[in-house]
């Protein structure tokens, strides 16, 4: 870690933008920008896992293809271990991605109902043209007993397999090339309590082993909370709070987070002792948002400037970002929203 | 305790005829729940919590589904027996069920208005007009504004969150004595269920509707429920008050379960370090060819030879908390929520 090779993060995302119009006419003009991610920043260590949570709509899927160049980005830059991916043409992109890869919520929708488990774990060898066919026959037997899957399931089609063994498979492919970072979006979201616990002890378990960093996108903030060394919090395309996991669920700077915290039904909270401060409201329409800081419609302790100033991003404390105006400081009784959890 | 409660299920035994034969989904399931009171009903797919619901109902489509055996009693009444005119007049009004996703309950190409609507003038012989003004304010009730408005809307007009109060109001309409809510916020986000959830003890407080809340999230359950019913591959496996569950559970599957549940589980340890969640082994059983003996033997680390051959009976083993399983209470909880 003292090295500053070391110490560089492998994933620096700087104020990444995709904005798609909508309502376009046919030939053009008219339309809208709709900010799905909105100058979002963030970096990521070598084995370290960043949560990246928000409600439905928030930008935290776009971010995520966008940073895969799945989607091309509108603005802003992603680099990789030095690289610049969103400056690369489609082959040496394409090199890049044997780098990252991705998981899905649904393996079944990513995973091609017509070939073995085998065939699909090999795939990438074949994409890539690596290895000799005997080579590739060992990698993939490796890869099964890597991600927990038996010898005899490699010649089963996806329909044979259950939804946490989909999920493995999944896995498998995506660690086929050695990747160093592996982007998962709501990658257990879709799985029963029991086989979700095995998925996500065998990520935790293979970081570890691989030394992989992870962008792990979910909605669960249990999920996220347990996986995750940091955590940002999305809201309307951008990152409205960022700090270490723990700081995040146990000094929540920004009135979202707080009441995101505060709607999560929680053993802690019997039946009519809540102590919840309702998220009043719905996120307003990405396609009109609000001028000054886009949580003010809703947030409690809106005053005159949020709603006409953006609140940028800014140190709340050590390695703790906000985006709110009344952040920081004794502006905010951080406990106030909090649950208390564990 | 002298009046029969609001909802009552006997010994239920729902089939599906499958190509891999006869699958008991439901298999002798009993429950209560009474005025005023919500009693969860968790599982993981597939165990039968939504199958027995819709049972319940006579909602089941056959074939390939069947109602093998077991009594179905609203306020003493076997919904069983009823002739299917007499089911039409049951649904709706005295019974009501609202699902996790409103948008497939709720017929596109009709207003809000018509849809809640047809409800008063169904049950309850309203005119045109007196129906929508109790439509009116059943949106009232359940907190959305500018009703009027609404009522003239489509339902692809409305959010989610929306949808979910619409369903709310429809299944509220008739004044239900017990309302089924079968994963009514797993398709929300969190602010939104947070909201649902709410809404739906507010409407109980006022009504005294038995609410059967059905669902996978534990937490849910937690906060919602007095009483908790755990299902495992098709039988109840568990009932207690909620705390007792929650802190002293005695089924292996159930410790299990909580163990697994990063909203439960001690995520760190003292020092900081990630602390793996507990797995359960395995999955569930098909229920098509169900173990013999205890159904979560195969996955269950306290399993022994009687566990595989002989199925343990439900037995209270405290007050009102009662599981099925040869080595109740012998798991080691581990200190899940302080």
């Amino acid at each position: 870690m003292p090295e500053t090779v070391a110490a560089a993060p492998l994933l620096v995302v700087d104020r990444l933008s995709k904005h798609y119009i909508v309502g376009r006419h046919l030939f053009g003009g008219g339309g809208m920008a709709l900010r799905a991610v909105d100058g979002i920043s963030f970096h990521i260590g070598r084995g370290e896992t960043f949560g990246l949570v928000g409600e439905s709509g928030c930008g935290k899927s776009t971010a995520g293809k966008a940073i895969l160049r799945l989607t091309e980005p509108t603005a802003g830059t992603v680099r990789l271990d030095g690289v610049e991916i969103t400056a690369l043409s489609r082959r040496p992109l394409h090199q890049q991605r044997r780098n990252m890869q991705a998981i899905f919520q649904d393996p079944y929708a990513s995973l091609n109902p017509k070939m073995t488990a085998a065939a699909i774990v090999n795939e990438p060898f074949i994409n890539y043209r690596l290895h000799s066919p005997r080579e590739r026959a060992e990698r993939v037997a490796a890869l099964f007993a890597r991600v927990g899957l038996r010898p005899d399931q490699m010649q089963r089609y996806p329909h044979e397999f259950s939804g946490g063994q989909r999920q493995r498979l999944g896995i498998a492919r995506a660690l086929a090339l050695e990747p160093k970072l592996v982007i998962g979006d709501e990658p257990v979201s879709a799985l029963d309590l029991s086989v979700q616990a095995q998925v996500i002890n065998l990520m935790v378990r293979l970081q570890e082993e691989l030394d992989l960093s992870y962008l792990f996108i979910a909605h669960d903030l249990a999920v996220v909370r347990h996986i995750s060394d940091r955590i940002g919090v999305m809201y309307m395309g951008r990152i409205v709070e960022m700090a270490a996991a723990e700081t995040v669920f146990a000094t929540p700077a920004h009135p979202y987070t707080r009441m995101l915290l505060a709607s999560v039904p929680s053993a802690g909270a019997r039946r009519g002792s809540r102590r919840r401060p309702v998220l009043r409201g719905e996120p307003p329409s990405p396609l009109a948002p609000p001028a000054g800081c886009p949580f003010h419609p809703r947030c409690p302790d809106a005053v005159a400037r949020c709603r006409a100033e953006v609140p940028l991003l800014r140190q709340v404390g050590g390695g703790h970002l906000a985006a709110c105006h009344l952040a920081g400081g004794d502006a905010v009784d951080a406990t106030s929203g909090a649950r208390a959890t564990g | 305790m002298n009046a029969p409660p609001a909802l009552e299920i006997q010994d239920l035994t729902t089939c599906f005829d499958t190509h891999d034969g006869v699958a008991v989904a439901v298999d002798g399931m009993s429950y209560s729940v009474g005025r005023q009171e919500t009693l969860g009903i968790v599982g993981e797919s597939g165990c039968g919590k939504s199958v027995t619901a819709l049972s319940a109902l006579r909602l089941i489509p056959t074939p390939p589904g069947r109602i093998a055996g077991g009594r179905v009693l609203l306020e003493g009444r076997d919904l069983l027996r009823l002739s299917e005119a007499e089911m039409r007049q049951v649904r709706g009004n005295a019974i009501s069920m609202i699902f996790q996703d409103p948008m497939t309950s709720l017929n596109p190409v009709l207003t809000i208005g018509q849809q809640i609507a047809e409800i008063g003038m169904l049950h309850q012989g309203l005119s045109r007009k007196a129906a929508l003004d109790r439509a009116a304010e059943m949106l009232r009730t359940v907190h959305i504004a500018d009703q009027r408005r609404r009522l003239e809307e489509y339902p692809h007009q409305l959010s989610g969150g929306m949808r979910q109060r619409v369903m709310i109001a429809i299944a509220l309409t008739c004044m239900p004595k017990v309302l089924i809510a079968d994963e009514p916020t797993t398709a929300l986000d969190v602010t939104i269920q947070a909201q649902i959830l709410d809404l739906l003890n507010e409407l109980q407080e006022k009504t005294g509707t038995a609410i059967v809340m059905i669902t996978h999230d534990l937490a849910v359950v937690s906060e919602m429920a007095q009483r908790v019913v755990v299902m495992y591959a098709g039988q109840k496996i568990e009932e207690a008050p909620v705390d007792a569950l929650f802190e002293a559970p005695l089924h292996p599957y159930t410790c299990g379960l909580l163990a697994a549940s990063p909203r439960f589980a001690e995520g760190r340890a003292e020092d900081g370090r990630r602390v793996p969640l507990a797995e359960i082994p395995g999955t569930v059983p098909r229920l098509t060819a169900p173990p013999p003996g205890c159904r979560f033997a195969p996955r269950c680390p306290l399993a022994e030879d009687r566990c595989r051959a002989e199925r343990p009976a439900l037995s209270e083993h405290r007050p009102g908390h009662w599981a099925a399983c040869w080595h109740a209470g012998e798991m080691p909880v581990a200190a899940h929520h302080a």
